[in-house]
């Protein structure tokens, strides 16, 4: 993974000083303590809500016509319109966020937070008509899980996608900002969204620091050591043997670095919550924050949160976890704040799907399609809607299947284009990293950069 | 009140005096006398003739009261108000039956109202017999001596002592006052004893027993290794009972054998190629009492049995939780069809009901214990490779008696037919509220059934979301593009389907829908919550209208069943779960094969599938190194991991705290974070083209975690009931290639690459003790690449 030294010049930005000295950090060659300008660094998080988020009660219209035909459609999953936290976008009219998302709103109302409307998988722009006759190609397998969940990460619709959007985007930036240390990193486990070609990602589904044990400097431990790698190096043959040891080489080398470079920062003063999307949070932030010591000027990080698939007793889910959500966003934001980048980090939501709008006899909802996702960041262009809302009527115009599962009115490829464009790949080289865009008039939204 | 003792003089004077006027006051005299003697007990109640000592119980005696002897007083001995001793002398003329009384002096002068009788025996009258007389013991064994003690009243207290010292002592063996004698551990020399038991009653009726200590029959758990080649080899047996002076024998060759301890022995030799083969290995205790201990099957060169020590051990790897030395040699000795037969016919282990006050961990404990040592191997691996499909999780349902209920289902129909295990899923009210079937009504008032498990009863339990061919292989259109097996129309017809069940009533209640939660048995179905319409499903079949609610669960699963899709759907899985990640789908297609007819036509035959899968050639290939594809194997999932390090090295555990390790690794035993299980079946390794599930839980964190697992395992300590025991390994340490060889004849089917070897006999070498080298042999070998992918 290592890049000429031409390359290494060609970015005047960089006044790296002595070049790949420290030791402590062999493997990649990093620098401790480059004096190099903090201005051009970016950083996307993907905040992934896993089993498909019912944004129907996330975001409620507020005006009174609209709150009673939601009430009606909705009935036992309605919110009580005096509970909902009053918004006010520009663009959209009176709405309302969840109950528990008090964060949320203050950081909506503060322009830092902003809603993408009835996003989804799309490989064309695709009317009810079209979609109930099948005169458009659809994306495959809507409505299941894996499928669309692989789909939102990939931004391949049909069949098995080997790359994820964030891979694809950052074997590009790769390119372009060079580095040797991993751009990616999930803290969700192994997730297809930071599967590149050539760029490779740190996948942890608990502390990435954590070192092996049981060593010390007695010479048979080191000599033990010296076994334990000389094994991983050899060919044996056997193919999955050898994907086994790719994986624990660079486990090794990654933990080590994460713990040296972390270790030589203090602990950031931000309070988070404990809980387990926070606690991902709180480490995505402590990353960023000795991203000159891992030589980084681009990071894509995954994070999620499980829960969503709320076939049965959906409002104490939502209760559980829209608090979860809005607190451990909110305290990610202020400790981005505190880093001093909080205009060069951008978060945003992604999930399977939306839900049905009619409830199901379980007080809970079906699998759906289009749903509203946020963003957030000191870039971000917040305090607003982006997109087109849809109508929220079972069986309207927007509805697919007559539950109230709404065609996506701005597809994925144009979310994550906009995403990635800010993040620095060039608007000429989005159409290779999302196929499908090119079928979109707007392929970048403005609601960010 | 009187004084207990009499006072000198014994008359005292008593006055009264006014209060109001003390000049008043007048005197009597009182006279005091010795109060009556109560008679309560006597010891001893037999008196041999001769001089005795007696004792005497009761109450009120005194200074100066005495025992009377048939009415001749005793030399009586005061000891306190309730006690007084005496001593006489019975004469022969007194033999019979014998009055005492107790007599207090003057003042007052009494005796006992009541009186008590000894016995007095005639000289020789007593007679005591030790039972057995002779006796044959083993040492280190305990043995019940009895007595017989007759003529002397009911008195039959005896004291013991062997060999003439009291109770007796470690070289000649103790025993109890109870008659319970411990032999020693090592047989003394001479090795006979004497065992005498003395009449308490009368000290001179003595009887004496003769005992003939032996060494036990030894008995041997394992061999280490379990396969030597032609030439020089040490062996090291262990087991228990092993006298000093055993000796190993080789197919009847008598090896020089050292002996170490009580469990065990090394014996050192030369085999030669007359003795290839399957060679029976057992020790011999030398005398007293040289007896022959079971045999253990080791194989000596190139064996001469159809099946290699690789091949066992593939199959154990893909069949059982880990391989240990003694299955590797009884699934030598017997065959895999044999041992498959054996594993089939084993009964199921058990999860006991838990307490009221127990938790999941303590059904997590179970697992754990039960795969480490229940003789139903297959049926455990089988059971959780189904449960892994037909997903529930505590995540939701954290009850344990649920869950021990949903586990033994799956033990229970591991071997049966799949529409069984189709059916009782459907029915169990923790899948019923895993996926919200439970309680599901007809539609009403604008709301629709819950379509949650008509989703991934389709998609994930039996047929997918696309058409297969037999073998697996998707069937596509004419652009290339796959089949949907169902759509939405269907997962309609099904949802109405699955209406109308709610929980089993608890006992005393009345069932009624939206019965409270509760467990204890199937769903029950109420009508009139069922959707009466017509119901879209599969392969164009409609079901009518006005089905019942179980006529049209019925009709309903047999149509799922009987959908093409379910053999390759299903058997491609549990290939995966057993043998393989990426099997051929010639592989898949002959599995599909027999699930569609088991050669009887029977469709769904679990037990044929599974034997069909484990005896296919693609299973088979790998045992012989030269015939094994690059894509071949599978990563232990992080529970099979676990299981295989402790089996290997003879581990002692009740399952504590391997859950929280397991869930270190990300695979919490019953706590699947969703239904797609840990892992999804068709994950791709990043960076290859092949699938690899497990690899989708394999990241930094849970990597590192495995590693630091064998870490603890060797070198620390899981819990405090978790052992393990290398001491097989340590005497084979001296010789660190022969070390390797043993240790990857168990941990990786006997097939170490040169160049793995290499690194580690060079390191082992450098390693000055035999201990810390069996240690550093385990930990690099279980913490390699080459052991966590099972190839």
């Amino acid at each position: 993974m290592a890049f000429s030294r031409r390359d290494f010049l060609k970015r005047t930005c960089c006044t790296a000083a002595a070049g790949f000295a420290a030791a402590s950090f062999d493997k990649f060659g990093l620098v401790n303590a480059l004096a190099q300008s903090a201005q051009d660094y970016k950083a996307l998080v993907c905040v992934f809500l896993f089993g498909g988020n019912d944004s129907n009660n996330m975001i409620v219209p507020m005006s009174s016509s609209a709150y009673t035909s939601y009430q009606q459609a909705r009935s036992v999953l309605a919110l009580p319109q005096a509970s909902l936290l009053p918004i006010a976008p520009p663009s959209a009219g009176a709405f309302g966020f969840h109950t528990k998302f008090t964060e949320m709103q203050a950081l909506f109302n503060q322009k830092h937070l902003a809603v993408l409307a009835n996003v989804g998988t799309l490989v064309r722009p695709t009317t009810k008509a079209q979609y109930q006759q099948r005169q458009v190609t659809l994306p495959q397998n809507l409505f299941s899980h894996e499928d669309q969940a692989a789909q939102m990460q990939t931004g391949a619709l049909a069949g098995n996608g080997q790359t994820g959007w964030a891979g694809r985007t950052a074997d590009k930036i790769q390119s372009i900002y060079g580095g040797t240390f991993p751009i990616m990193i999930s803290l969700a486990g192994t997730q297809i969204f930071c599967e590149g070609l050539t760029a490779r990602a740190i996948q942890s589904s608990g502390d990435p620091t954590k070192l092996l044990s049981g060593f010390n400097s007695s010479a048979e431990s080191q000599s033990r050591m010296s076994a334990l790698q000389n094994l991983l190096t050899f060919d044996t043959g056997v193919s999955l043997i050898q994907a086994a040891s790719t994986t624990t080489t660079n486990s090794l080398a990654d933990s080590k670095a994460l713990a040296d470079a972390l270790a030589a920062k203090p602990t950031l003063a931000t309070v988070f919550p404990n809980s387990g999307l926070a606690n991902q949070l709180k480490q995505v932030a402590q990353i960023i924050s000795v991203r000159s010591a891992l030589g980084l000027q681009r990071q894509i990080f995954f994070v999620s949160i499980g829960g969503f698939d709320t076939h049965s007793d959906q409002l104490n889910a939502h209760n559980s976890l829209y608090t979860q959500l809005s607190q451990a966003m909110n305290a990610f934001y202020q400790a981005t704040v505190e880093i001093g980048a909080a205009s060069q980090v951008t978060a945003f939501t992604l999930s399977d799907f939306s839900r049905t709008y009619a409830p199901d006899s379980t007080s809970g909802t079906d699998h759906a399609w289009g749903g509203h996702h946020l963003i957030l960041g000191g870039a971000v262009h917040g305090g607003d809607f982006y997109g087109t809302f849809p109508t929220l009527a079972v069986g309207g115009p927007d509805d697919a299947t007559g539950q109230g599962r709404w065609i996506p009115t701005t597809s994925l490829d144009q979310y994550a284009a906009t995403l990635a464009n800010w993040f620095g790949v060039p608007t000429a080289d989005l159409p290779a990293i999302f196929p499908n865009l090119a079928n979109f008039t707007t392929p970048v939204l403005n609601f960010v950069g | 009140m009187a004084p207990s003792s009499l006072p000198s003089p014994a008359s005292v004077k008593i006055q009264a005096a006014s209060v109001a006027d003390k000049s008043l006051s007048a005197t009597s005299s009182v006279s005091l006398q010795n109060p009556i003697p109560i008679l309560q007990s006597l010891s001893p109640t037999f008196l041999p003739v001769g001089n005795f000592s007696i004792q005497v119980g009761g109450a009120n005696f005194v200074s100066g009261s005495k025992v009377l002897f048939g009415g001749t007083p005793l030399s009586t001995t005061y000891v306190g108000r309730s006690q007084l001793t005496a001593t006489g002398t019975a004469t022969s003329a007194q033999v019979g039956i014998v009055k005492i009384t107790v007599e207090n002096p003057d003042p007052g002068k009494s005796d006992s109202t009541a009186s008590m009788n000894v016995q007095v025996g005639a000289a020789g009258q007593v007679s005591v017999q030790v039972i057995p007389p002779t006796a044959q013991i083993t040492a280190g064994s305990t043995f019940q001596y009895r007595t017989a003690v007759n003529g002397a009243g009911g008195n039959t207290a005896v004291k013991w002592s062997i060999n003439g010292i009291a109770s007796g002592n470690a070289t000649v063996g103790t025993i109890s006052a109870g008659g319970i004698y411990q032999a020693p551990a090592t047989v003394p020399t001479p090795n006979t004893i004497q065992v005498t038991a003395i009449s308490l009653a009368d000290t001179t009726a003595t009887a004496t027993g003769t005992a003939t200590l032996t060494n036990p029959a030894p008995i041997v758990s394992a061999v280490l290794p379990t396969t030597i080649p032609l030439g020089n080899f040490t062996l090291v047996v262990t087991g228990q009972k092993f006298a000093p002076g055993a000796v190993v024998s080789l197919g009847g060759t008598f090896l020089p054998t050292t002996f170490v301890s009580a469990t065990e022995v090394t014996a050192t030799g030369t085999a030669t190629s007359a003795q290839a083969g399957t060679v029976q290995v057992t020790v011999i205790n030398p005398d007293p009492g040289s007896r022959t201990s079971n045999a253990f099957a080791l194989q000596v060169g190139a064996s001469s049995s159809n099946l290699s020590a690789a091949a066992a051990a593939r199959l154990l790897e893909q069949s059982t939780w880990g391989v240990n030395p003694q299955s590797l040699s009884h699934v030598q000795a017997v065959g895999m069809q044999a041992f498959l037969n054996e594993q089939f016919a084993a009964p199921a282990s058990t999860f006991p009901a838990p307490g009221a006050n127990d938790d999941m961990s303590v059904v997590q404990k179970r697992f754990f214990a039960n795969a480490l040592t229940a003789q139903d191997q297959l049926r455990q691996r089988v059971a959780w490779g189904l449960s892994q499909i037909f997903v529930a999780s505590a995540e939701k349902i954290n009850n344990p008696s649920a869950f021990v209920l949903w586990q033994n289902m799956f033990q229970t129909d591991a071997f049966g037919n799949f529409s069984t295990l189709l059916t009782d899923v459907t029915l169990s009210p923790v899948m019923g509220n895993y996926l919200d079937m439970v309680n599901n009504d007809k539609p009403g008032n604008g709301v629709d059934p819950n379509e949650n498990f008509a989703r991934e009863i389709l998609q994930l339990f039996s047929i997918g979301l696309e058409q297969m061919n037999p073998d697996g292989t998707l069937q596509l259109d004419g652009s290339g593009n796959p089949l949907p097996t169902y759509g939405q129309d269907e997962i309609i017809g099904f949802a109405h389907v699955f209406t109308g069940w709610t929980y089993p009533t608890k006992a005393g209640a009345t069932a009624k829908f939206r019965n409270p939660e509760f467990y204890g048995g199937p769903m029950i179905a109420f009508d009139s919550h069922h959707d009466t319409g017509t119901k879209l499903l599969l392969n164009g079949t409609t079901l009518p209208a006005g089905g019942t609610t179980t006529g049209d669960l019925a009709a309903a699963l047999q149509n799922i069943f009987n959908h093409p899709n379910v053999g390759p759907f299903i058997c491609k899985q549990l290939i995966k779960r057993l043998v393989t990640s990426n099997p051929s789908p010639d592989y898949v297609g002959r599995v599909a094969a027999v699930f569609a007819d088991n050669g009887t036509g029977v469709r769904g035959d679990l037990k044929a599938v599974v034997a069909a899968i484990l005896l296919d050639p693609e299973a088979r290939r790998g045992d012989d190194p030269a015939q094994a594809q690059p894509s071949d194997g599978k990563l232990k999932e992080p529970i099979l991991f676990i299981t295989n390090l402790l089996r290997s090295m003879n581990a002692v555990s009740d399952g504590a705290a391997l859950s929280d390790r397991a869930d270190d690794m990300k695979e919490p035993p019953f706590f699947s974070p969703t239904v797609f299980n840990f892992y999804h079946p068709d994950h791709v390794i990043d960076g290859t083209t092949l699938v690899g599930p497990e690899f989708e839980i394999f990241d930094t964190s849970t990597d590192i975690a495995r590693i630091n697992f064998v870490n603890t395992l060797v070198y620390g300590s899981v819990s405090a009931t978790t052992t393990v025991d290398l001491s097989g390994y340590v005497p084979l340490a001296a010789n660190p290639d022969q070390l390797v060889t043993a240790v990857g004849a168990v941990m990786m089917h006997g097939q170490v690459s040169d160049n793995m070897r290499s690194t580690l006999v060079t390191t082992l070498t450098a390693i000055p003790d035999n201990t810390r080298r069996a240690k550093a042999a385990f930990y690099l070998i279980g913490s390699s690449s080459q052991f966590q992918v099972e190839h």
